[in-house]
């Protein structure tokens, strides 16, 4: 039985039939959340601006300040946020009411526990 | 569920996932039938039932297809046209290709240029051009007024003040603007907190002073949004304002696609493993339990697990849902109100702007509504577009299409002598008698949003997930098309 489990394991790995299996799945929290931030941003360091800018290197910048190539709304760049853990908590948990005028089109992510795996990933993928 | 006489996308609803999966195992171990499972492009094969069947190839259901399909999920995309796109709808036959929907994609449209950028649509500026006999002049009560002396005119009903220099077609928006802006973020307009702003401008400015005769120039005449003062939401209106400045961004011209804006939602629909299913015009849609069913007006039944409705509230209002939506979804699509646009798109012969010293473009109480023209001004051909909106565009529509057209012409050539002869019509387009629309875009009346319409489409009913412009909490037109798809498939990701 085992036997054939694991015949049957290398089967799918080697196989598209994997990709089948994985369509079962929904995107994890991080990664599904990032869904709604994509259009806008690009996370890894180097890449292009979208619409808003690029987030490479975001964890320990000030906000406003991390492109010079991207111009920031002036609410922003005088807000004096310094992005961690706690400030993009409270940014998107909603941006407007974080930084009056930000011209950031997003109303905020509710659920906390989004937010935290959203924020978990945004370090990994912007170091 | 029902049983139905022909069946197209599914065999059958029993079809679970767990016996896809199975069927998909037996298939890895034959190689051969593994990669006739895994490669099948469009058209979708009889026995691959859909996770999700969209109704409606516009951008909010292409914008959601490709979402969903990107995240492995079997996407049905039907539409009742021949065409995708919905309301964003490029005139391939005119030079230039103008749009007649969907016609200005803004700097802060970001998922639709994500999108442009993704399929490599080209886009340029689409910068007005410069009239060096000034600019869009006002024609009311008969008389032409250039833009210049309309703070001077006796024909001018606001007092002497910051409003008298405002010409009339921005002085509406004008006077709705407040410093600190009443709303504060984009999504704010639906909260509980601003119901009890969710009264008409008419209501609201009258308590400010205004007279009739303001609120008419401001609000009904070519009015952008709703027909007058009285149908209009303030807080619609409040929304739209803090809209429009996310949507300016950092002040980037407005850009159109080459060869018109259409070409983005081909593109989409290009780039979708499964063809968009053409002609399929649902009247039906049952659901159950195990799944849900849409029926088209020739019988054709498709099946999936769920169904994501695109279709704008004027067109779902045609669509039977069995068992029956609850009161307030559909109360809100038999309701929701849509913008009257009646478009003539003229070629001019001969510039008759040069000869009668006016600009080309003109703001008009009659039923010529606004003047633009489109692509060159002095040279080549040029094209002419009168805009009507309001109840103008309400009575075009009533009459004969030929006799709405000539009626056009003929304001134009009675406000503009000059034009006579120089205009031939090249095509007309109406909305509002548009089966797969029934209006423009979409405008809330006063208490509608009070009354739960606009947030109404936020959750899904049983196993039917709703998106279109209408649904939208940000953005409106082509952007909030775009991002109503988005929320829908982040939905149905978590649901599937």
């Amino acid at each position: 039985m085992n036997r054939l489990r694991l015949a049957l394991a290398a089967v799918l790995a080697a196989s598209p039939v994997s990709a089948l299996l994985a369509q079962s799945q929904a995107p994890q929290p991080g990664p599904r959340a990032w869904l709604q931030c994509r259009a806008c941003h690009t996370a890894k360091t180097g890449e292009a601006n979208k619409v808003g800018p690029n987030l490479g290197k975001l964890f320990g910048a000030k906000a406003g300040t991390l492109r010079a190539n991207y111009t920031y709304s002036p609410a922003l760049k005088a807000s004096g946020i310094v992005w961690n853990d706690k400030t993009l908590d409270a940014w998107l948990a909603n941006p407007a009411l974080t930084v009056p005028g930000t011209r950031m089109a997003y109303p905020g992510l509710a659920n906390p526990a989004e937010r935290k795996a959203l924020i978990a990933w945004l370090r990994k993928e912007t170091r | 569920m029902m049983k139905s006489s022909r069946h197209d996308d599914a065999t059958t609803s029993a079809l679970t996932r767990r016996t896809l999966v199975k069927a998909g195992l037996a298939a890895a171990l034959m190689p051969g039938l593994a990669k006739a499972a895994t490669t099948r492009k469009a058209p979708a094969s009889p026995s691959a039932p859909a996770d999700v069947l969209v109704l409606g190839a516009g951008l909010s259901g292409l914008n959601a297809g490709l979402l969903l399909e990107e995240q492995g999920f079997r996407v049905t995309v039907l539409e009742g046209r021949s065409r995708v796109g919905g309301r964003v709808y490029s005139l391939t036959d005119i030079p230039g290709q103008p749009d007649a929907g969907g016609a200005v994609i803004a700097p802060g449209y970001a998922r639709l240029l994500d999108r442009a950028g993704q399929f490599g649509v080209p886009l340029r500026p689409l910068a007005s051009p410069v009239d060096k006999n000034g600019p869009m002049a006002i024609h009311v009560s008969g008389q032409t007024i250039p833009a210049a002396q309309w703070a001077g005119s006796p024909l001018n009903p606001f007092p002497q003040g910051p409003l008298r220099a405002v010409p009339p077609y921005a002085v509406g928006m004008a006077a709705l603007r407040t410093s600190p802006p009443v709303l504060q973020s984009v999504g704010d307009w639906r909260e509980p907190a601003f119901a009890d702003r969710d009264i008409s401008i008419a209501d609201y400015l009258t308590a400010k002073g205004w007279t009739p005769e303001q609120l008419r120039l401001a609000f009904a005449v070519n009015p952008g949004y709703g027909n007058s003062a009285t149908d209009l939401s303030v807080l619609m209106m409040w929304h739209l304002q803090e809209n429009m400045r996310i949507m300016a961004a950092d002040g980037s011209p407005v850009v159109q696609a080459v060869g018109g804006n259409a070409r983005i939602p081909q593109a989409m629909a290009a780039a979708l493993k499964t063809e968009v299913r053409f002609n399929q015009q649902v009247v039906g849609v049952r659901s159950d339990a195990a799944g849900v069913e849409a029926v088209t007006a020739e019988g054709q039944v498709h099946r999936a697990r769920w169904l994501l409705c695109t279709l704008p509230a004027s067109t779902a209002r045609l669509v039977r849902f069995d068992p029956a939506l609850p009161l307030l979804q559909q109360t809100a699509i038999d309701e929701i109100t849509y913008n009257r646009t009646f478009q003539v798109f003229f070629e001019v012969a001969e510039p008759f702007w040069e000869t009668d010293g006016l600009p080309a473009s003109m703001w008009t109480d009659t039923s010529a509504g606004r003047l633009m023209p489109l692509g060159a001004l002095a040279g080549g051909p040029a094209l002419l577009l009168a805009y009507v909106n309001g109840f103008a565009a309400d009575l075009l529509s009533r009459m004969p299409p030929e006799q709405a057209v000539a009626r056009v012409q003929e304001s134009i050539t009675r406000i503009r002598p000059a034009a006579a002869g120089k205009l031939r019509v090249l095509h007309h387009v109406n909305w509002q008698d548009d089966p797969f629309a029934g209006g423009a875009y979409t405008c809330w009346r006063p208490g509608q949003i009070r009354a739960g319409f606009a947030s109404a489409f936020d959750a899904p009913v049983g196993r039917i997930v709703f998106a279109g412009e209408h649904t939208a909490r940000l953005a409106r037109g082509m952007e909030g098309a775009m991002e109503s798809g988005e929320r829908a498939a982040l939905q149905l990701m978590e649901l599937i």
